[in-house]
């Protein structure tokens, strides 16, 4: 479980987040929705211990994201916007990587590789260096090394980003799988298409401030619209940025 | 393994993949051996031209008595070139002496005998041998005008008002001067030339590729993440200073430089003084490479801060072979400069105090340390936004 409570970030003059509060439970996909730069990342950031808040504060499980950031990033896997390779490195060199970073033996790593391989369909480029991969093997490489750790708390910020129609899909399907699971998925996103299909809550984010927090039914009724996109816009207060 | 360990190993093996980094770790510090080697030719080949000077002479048939003299004077005289004025113009030869019928009867006659040299005085390299040949030439003159005189009952040494000597302590012995304290300047450079790609491509080349955010994100401080990088770009570094070594170990014992009078030898002693010298400096340029990876935008603006930061060891070094120093604790304290002098004096073989290398060593140590503390400060998730 992820729970932010008004939390306040400036980056010099620019007052990112003012006062942003949202609660991903266990076992649920939660969405967070805003144009791109409403604060989406920020957040995110936030709650994976990688920022500390200026005010506010920002718990994983319980534990405090600024008192034991390195204890919070044991308990999340988190996948950010920028997820970059070594081109010189094998895929499976990179989870094994990111394992041993978690302190993972290496019996353990192997048979986490197994399972992620199986499950992510990345056999046949698992022992090759990742230059000239494609955006799909690409990403499968870098959620695989974020799940290695077996976190119960997911982020995955607009983890479709430039991915094809079939890439989108297995997507989607390895995040119901993590729901299934029981695990706490937070979904980043500026997609609504994309919200409306996965998440079970839904927290909109605009110009650093949550506008609303709540199921995809309930913001229909919130706002008064029949349409989830109406009522996206709607709780956004503006369609720009949005997709 | 411990995360330290861990990201060690994966910088280690990710830039031994890295055919650059590999290529520059290894093979420039070979640069400096190979200089040396052709440095010594050139002193010697210049050396052994001035001593047995070779001068094509036109007209060798008009002046037996003069061309019977140059050669026991060491001159070797050769054929001439069928167009001595082209050739001179060329480059081809440096100098063509010419001589021409009426030589023989002039100098009967008493008369200045004519002498021409084809030269091109623009040409430096051409320029000691005019000099050799015109003193040659003034010589021979000097002989036969003093021979007159002595013949007409008067002291030559009349005609002689003064005396000039010419000490000459110019370019040759500042080359050799320079050959020597190349030496450590090479290995102060390896120590940095080393780790240089290592050094951008694990900070600047983190951010650029989009790793560092990922990497951020794993349980494992980012003081961790610095030091465990710092220690891999130290070992490039220390790779290039001990092939550095290893080269000028094999290259300088096989070389005779005492065919061009300078005392260049690098006895076992030399060289594990040299690895104990310069491993404290391998520290310090990767801490210092390191942290400019870290606040640098790119890796292009890394690349190009680092090609400047080079230059930082140099200047001591040029400093101390121009101005040669006696090693002084403080002067010792000074990171690089202590090094060169130190060096300088280890190369002469002369003995150096354990308490002036405690001092270089401790002070860079320190640097190290510091440098690495700030690139810690600075390394993390502000390095994402901007």
């Amino acid at each position: 479980m992820i729970e932010l409570k008004n939390v306040e970030k400036r980056f010099g003059a620019v007052h990112a987040l003012r006062g942003v509060s949202f609660a991903a439970h266990d076992g649920a996909i939660t969405g967070v929705l805003g144009p791109n730069g409403a604060g989406k990342t920020t957040s995110l950031r936030i709650a994976a211990g990688l920022l500390p808040p200026d005010d506010g504060t920002a718990t994983v499980d319980g534990t405090d994201t600024s008192a034991d950031p390195l204890g919070v990033r044991r308990a999340i896997g988190a996948l950010p916007h920028s997820h970059g390779l070594y081109a010189r490195m094998t895929a499976r060199e990179h989870v094994a990587y990111f394992g041993r970073l978690h302190g993972l033996a290496s019996d353990v790593i192997s048979a986490r590789l197994d399972h992620l391989s199986e499950v992510l369909e990345m056999r046949d480029f698992l022992d090759r260096r990742t230059e000239g991969f494609s955006q799909g093997q690409k990403l499968k490489v870098a959620i695989a090394r974020v799940l290695v750790h077996e976190p119960k708390n997911i982020i995955l910020d607009e983890p479709t980003a430039g991915l094809d129609v079939k890439g989108t899909r297995a997507m989607r399907a390895l995040v119901q799988r993590l729901k299934a699971d029981g695990r706490c998925v937070v979904f980043s996103s500026h997609v609504m298409q994309e919200v409306a299909a996965l998440c079970d809550e839904v927290v909109v984010i605009a110009a650093g401030r949550v506008t609303a927090q709540a199921t995809l039914e309930d913001l229909k009724a919130m706002t008064g619209k029949e349409q989830l996109e109406d009522a996206f816009v709607a709780a956004v207060g503006t369609d720009e940025g949005l997709a | 393994m411990s995360a330290f360990a861990v990201v060690f190993k994966k910088e280690c093996v990710d830039n031994l993949r890295d055919r650059r980094a590999l290529s520059t770790a290894l093979l420039m510090p070979l640069l400096g051996p190979l200089m040396l080697v052709g440095v010594f030719f050139a002193i010697k080949d210049a050396e052994e031209k001035s001593r047995a000077p070779q001068i094509p002479v036109v007209g060798a048939e008009h002046a037996p008595e003069l061309v019977r003299w140059l050669g026991q004077q060491g001159v070797e005289i050769q054929a001439p070139p069928a167009d001595p004025e082209a050739a001179v113009r060329d480059g081809k030869v440096d100098v063509v002496l010419r001589l021409d019928a009426s030589f023989g009867e002039a100098l009967r006659a008493g008369a200045p005998a004519p002498v021409a040299i084809v030269c091109d005085p623009s040409r430096h390299n051409a320029a000691p041998l005019l000099g050799r040949t015109e003193g040659l030439l003034r010589q021979y003159g000097q002989t036969i005008g003093a021979l007159r005189l002595m013949v007409r009952g008067v002291d030559p040494l009349l005609v002689n008002a003064i005396a000039v000597e010419r000490i000459d302590v110019g370019s040759k012995d500042a080359k050799k001067a320079l050959l020597l304290a190349s030496l450590p300047l090479f290995l102060l450079m390896a120590c940095f030339l080393g780790g240089t790609y290592v050094a951008i491509d694990v900070t600047a080349g983190e951010r650029e590729r989009g790793t560092l955010e990922p990497l951020l994100l794993n349980p494992v401080s980012p003081r961790v993440l610095v030091l465990a990088k710092t220690a891999a770009t130290a070992l490039f570094g220390l790779a290039s200073l001990a092939v550095g070594l290893a080269a000028f170990a094999v290259v300088v014992p096989s070389i005779p430089f005492e065919q061009i009078g300078l005392d260049l030898r690098l006895a076992p002693r030399v060289v594990v003084g040299y690895a104990a010298l310069f491993l404290p400096t391998a520290l310090v340029a990767a801490a210092l490479q390191v942290l400019v990876g870290v606040i640098s935008k790119n890796t292009k603006t890394a690349q190009a801060s680092l090609g400047f930061i080079i230059l930082v060891p140099v200047l001591p070094g040029v400093i101390v072979s121009l101005f040669p120093q006696q090693p002084s604790l403080l002067s010792c304290a000074v990171p690089f400069l202590g090094e060169s002098i130190l060096a300088m004096r280890l190369l002469r073989g002369e003995e150096i105090e354990v308490l002036h290398w405690l001092a270089n060593a401790g002070a860079q140590m320190l640097l190290a340390g510091v440098l690495t503390m700030v690139a810690a400060r600075l390394f993390g998730a502000r390095m994402l936004s901007g």
